[in-house]
């Protein structure tokens, strides 16, 4: 059980890490961002690409977060920022056409086949822990998704930029009274979404395979993990994602041959018991 | 659009070109195939066609494979000059082969034109389970035949075996055969067998297969992981393997991604059973790139290699064939190909010297393949059970052997090229 609990919260934190800028985007866009998992997978496959092509693993990473970093930008000023003032139902029909767009686009350029990193920490692989065997790399990329949470935390809480995508997310209107270049926090907003989620694409190259074709499975785990979580609220989303990596560990461990019933039967008994998440800071109902 | 032509040996249509005209395709089929499929015997005399048609999952997750087996048709028609000889009269040799997008009804539709539109001579088998079925059933709609090489499931032999489809792939029951039949007889002996299979008829089978041979040989099956096909995480699996405490053998019934996470996950939690079987595709290039020296020791099993001594009559041995697809497609040919080209050479092979009217007549060709005893080809001897399916005795058993892994078949003595090396040391130890 012990081991179920530890493997499930090292993998919780790359999800939750996943889920920060879906659960930022939901809480100050208002959207469901279903695009979301093209940022993850294409975080991961450009990393791959990047590798092989010879750059350190640390640089390729970064280089892939930051082009799906410009990617959220492009697709918030270049499409959504047009159907925004529309209705709700065209922005989630935008970004599936999207999400499918780039999905086709990466299959054709990076090819379909999934691709997985064997990363070992040089002298020290694995860490024991009791009984226990952890991978080094595990651990510390359980210490980057809490940093990084930290870190989106600090934005958001000291920096004018955080002030201002709060103030979005409180009361979009009473921060377009107040002067706030709303158009501008939404594009900023976005372009951090796809930060962290091709981030938190290239270190699960490390630990999962992945394909472009996956992008919808990952806005799915980020959908459930604000869902667990709760809307708009960072220490949400990483709770959320503790408890998405748990449920989601368990489930294959007891339950493997009926693990995604078993997920999402959670998910539905969440949604009917707190449909605002364990942790939401807003209303359920947005936009 | 492209359309298939007698002066075109080998096209591809997409859906676009499908939909773009059925016209202009009816049209390109008469050309193609000649006076189509009616050939009496002053027909006969005036048909210079053969056409062929097919339909392959060109676009979407099977893609690569069905590439594969593309230019493996390519390939065949190439190797024999663009003709092929049937009943002594040397024909011109066309291709239709389009995009199922690996859809069952939509390969039901495009079987459905190939036959009534196209007016194909001959069916060349689709790839995966449910798509050869359904081009079964409209095949047999119209008292036609087809060789696949696509599906190994038992339904093809339940549903359309024999009467309709002739089948190039052994049964899926027997893929973990001789690679239990080798380790039983190694010591110490294995006793316990962890088998991983994921919810899917053909992986159920190779599973229910192994789990009786398990039995044969007096050892117990401790854990069958049956996990849905989309399962990304492996770590549950092998937790729980290493939890079990005495796993002698693991069996992974999947296919390369499962055999590398599966490898990945034995290193990170330091887990080594005695034996590891990496399943049918451990010989994909993408298996050791990313497992490079951790590979050693692995065992997988094979359908074909092209050390085996296999032949035909345009290859004097399967590396020949492999020296020669790989210079005309620019890769090593995998087992894929052996067996996609082994489709239309069959069809060669049968039709060379046939008599009568109409040497496309199904009843001929079906009396023809089922007659077939012990053939050589590229792919191996070639005789079908009374379920029109190809008769063998399992897969040979290769082991990665060296500081650099290299393939070494260790089973059956009669294709061996080096010794079982068993138990494999812990991979903690490993230098």
């Amino acid at each position: 059980m012990l081991d179920v609990l530890l493997f499930g919260f090292l993998r919780g934190a790359v999800f939750a890490m996943a889920a920060f800028g879906f659960s930022l985007v939901l809480g100050v866009l208002g959207i469901v961002n279903l695009a979301h998992g093209v940022f993850i997978v294409l975080g991961a496959v450009l990393t791959y690409a990047l590798y092989n092509e010879g750059l350190p693993l640390i640089i390729a990473a970064l280089i892939a977060a930051m082009t799906t970093g410009l990617l959220g930008v492009l697709i918030q000023r270049l499409f959504i920022a047009r159907v925004f003032d529309m209705h709700p139902l065209m922005v989630l029909v935008q970004t599936f056409g999207i999400a499918i767009v780039i999905s086709e686009i990466a299959n054709i350029v990076f090819g379909t086949s999934e691709r997985l990193l064997r990363v070992d920490v040089p002298g020290l692989p694995i860490i024991e822990l009791g009984n226990l065997f952890v991978p080094t790399y595990e651990l510390i990329v359980f210490a980057i998704a809490l940093a990084s949470a930290g870190l989106l935390a600090a934005l958001l809480r000291y920096t004018q930029f955080g002030k201002a995508v709060r103030a979005c997310r409180d009361d979009l209107a009473s921060a377009t009274l107040v002067g706030i270049n709303t158009p501008r926090i939404f594009t900023l907003t976005m372009g951090l979404c796809g930060l962290w989620a091709g981030l938190a694409g290239a270190l699960i190259l490390g630990l999962r395979p992945t394909a472009p074709h996956m992008h919808f499975m990952w806005t799915v785990d980020a959908f459930l993990i604000v869902i667990i979580g709760g809307l708009g609220s960072i220490s949400g989303a990483l709770i959320g994602g503790f408890i998405y990596g748990v449920l989601n560990f368990a489930a294959y461990y007891y339950w493997p041959s009926v693990a995604p019933a078993v997920i999402f039967g959670t998910l539905i008994a969440v949604l009917m018991l707190r449909p605002q998440g364990l942790f939401g800071l807003g209303q359920v109902v947005r936009k | 659009m492209k359309k298939p032509t007698s002066r075109v040996p080998f096209s591809g249509l997409d859906r676009r070109s499908l939909l773009g005209g059925s016209a202009a395709v009816g049209l390109g089929a008469l050309l193609g195939s000649g006076l189509g499929g009616f050939a009496s015997k002053p027909a006969l005399a005036k048909k210079r066609t053969v056409h062929f048609g097919s339909s392959l999952p060109l676009t979407g997750p099977y893609e690569k494979v069905a590439r594969i087996y593309k230019d493996a048709y390519e390939f065949w028609s190439e190797t024999v000059g663009g003709k092929m000889i049937v009943g002594g009269q040397e024909m011109d040799v066309t291709w239709t082969v389009y995009d199922d997008e690996n859809n069952a009804a939509r390969t039901a539709q495009l079987t459905e034109r190939l036959i009534t539109t196209d007016k194909v001579d001959l069916i060349v088998g689709a790839y995966g389970t449910d798509t050869v079925l359904a081009q079964g059933a409209i095949a047999r709609k119209h008292g036609r035949i087809t060789i696949q090489a696509g599906a190994a499931s038992q339904r093809v032999d339940e549903e359309i075996g024999g009467h309709t489809t002739f089948t190039l792939v052994g049964q899926a029951r027997s893929y973990g055969k001789l690679a239990v039949q080798k380790l039983v007889a190694a010591e110490p002996k294995p006793k316990t067998l962890a088998i991983v299979t994921f919810n899917d008829p053909v992986y159920l089978e190779m599973s229910a297969g192994l789990k009786d041979f398990a039995a044969a040989n007096g050892v117990d099956v401790v854990l069958e992981e049956v996990l849905p096909m989309k399962v990304q995480d492996l770590r549950p699996t092998v937790l729980k393997m290493k939890r079990l405490g005495d796993v002698d053998i693991v069996y992974n019934c999947g296919w390369d991604v499962i055999c590398i996470k599966l490898v990945q996950e034995f290193l990170a939690l330091d887990f080594t059973p005695k034996a590891f079987v990496g399943g049918h595709l451990t010989t994909n290039a993408v298996v050791k790139e990313t497992l490079g020296k951790n590979l050693e020791y692995a065992l997988g099993v094979t359908f074909w290699l092209p050390q085996m001594a296999h032949s035909d009559s345009h290859f004097a041995s399967a590396e020949a064939f492999a020296d020669a697809f790989e210079a005309s497609k620019g890769y090593t040919p995998t087992y894929h190909a052996a067996m996609a080209y082994t489709v239309p050479y069959l069809y060669q092979q049968v039709l060379r010297d046939a008599s009568g009217d109409d040497p496309f007549d199904p009843d001929s060709l079906r009396a023809s393949l089922a007659g077939l005893n012990e053939v050589p080809t590229i792919w191996g001897p070639i005789t079908f059970n009374e379920k029109g399916r190809l008769n063998f005795p399992g897969l040979p058993v290769l082991q990665w052997q060296g500081a650099d892994p290299q393939l070494t078949v260790v089973h059956p003595e009669s294709l061996a090229t080096g010794q079982l090396a068993y138990p494999m040391p812990s991979y903690r130890n490993r230098a």
